[in-house]
């Protein structure tokens, strides 16, 4: 079994926030006495493009996806009080919702909105009332055990 | 070639992850895409009609660690950007809706995209929109 250690994703030039997290993520998931997967394999990934058929809308048990920093794009329409995207955790159940407001046009028209996410994990997303048209994906695949 | 252009030992992990990627992709013999023939480091602000990042050719691909649009204008109410691939098709889409246009006069409006590939964008076309930038310029043969 790989022995993926945590230093494999530090660099000289991490933020103290980035330690912080990834040192987290490893307490959490490269444990020997833990209820959790162990991590056997870490990928650097970075994808921009269209959200639709994306491999970060499907679930799978021995995959996570760790980012670091993650925008999407997404169209709203007018009437819709805003825009979210709900992340699902390693058991496929939704563990955080992120909403954004800021786009929010009283002139009516349909209208794009972006919203940014650093420093965080998921086994894959759902946008829940909008299409999520654009996505950029800055992080690691993680393959656990 | 010239990929060593591109390492810099304080890049950041999301500029490694970025620059190795991108490079990659465009440098993929597994890859019906031009090789890269040369690599020029590019920075600078300018207005948008005298840029020459928004205009398409099928040679060039920029890697963007940092570009900012910059919109003045009470006339738009968003300032929007939309990134074109190497085969003229639009891949991703950046807007700000930091001011809303109604009871604003000559509002600035300022949208940030880190860590983007492009070979041209499409912008906020108002008179004193301008770009500034950070990144590499790849040379396709």
């Amino acid at each position: 079994m790989p022995n993926i250690k945590e230093e494999y994703l530090l660099r000289p030039t991490s933020t103290p926030e980035q330690i912080n997290f990834i040192s987290q993520f490893f307490a959490k998931f490269n444990t020997s006495n833990g209820a959790n997967k162990k991590i056997i394999n870490v990928e650097p990934l970075y994808y921009v493009g269209a959200y639709a058929g994306t491999e970060f809308l499907t679930y799978a048990a021995n995959k996570l996806y760790l980012v670091l920093n993650m925008e999407y794009a997404y169209l709203f329409s007018s009437g819709v009080v805003g825009e979210f995207i709900n992340f699902l955790d390693e058991t496929n159940a939704n563990f955080y919702v992120k909403t954004n407001f800021s786009g929010v046009d009283s002139a009516g028209a349909n209208r794009f909105n972006n919203d940014v996410i650093t420093n965080f994990y998921f086994s894959r997303t759902t946008a829940a009332a909008n299409a999520m048209t654009w996505i950029k994906f800055n992080g690691y695949r993680i393959t656990l055990q | 070639m010239g990929s060593e252009t591109l390492w810099h030992k304080n890049n950041t992990p999301e500029q490694e992850i970025f620059l190795n990627s991108s490079y990659n992709y465009f440098n993929s013999n597994a890859s019906p895409l031009k090789k890269v023939q040369s690599i020029v480091r590019v920075f600078g602000t300018e207005l948008w009609f005298s840029s020459d990042l928004i205009n398409y050719y099928n040679n060039k691909i920029y890697l963007m660690l940092f570009f900012k649009s910059l919109t003045n204008d009470n006339a738009f109410d968003a300032n929007q950007l939309s990134f074109m691939n190497e085969q003229d098709i639009e891949h991703y889409r950046a807007e700000n809706f930091g001011q809303l246009n109604a009871g604003f006069t000559n509002t600035n409006n300022e949208l940030i995209v880190t860590n983007v590939w492009f070979s041209y964008v499409v912008a906020t076309i108002t008179p004193y929109n301008s770009f500034s930038y950070d990144g590499y310029l790849l040379n396709l043969i």
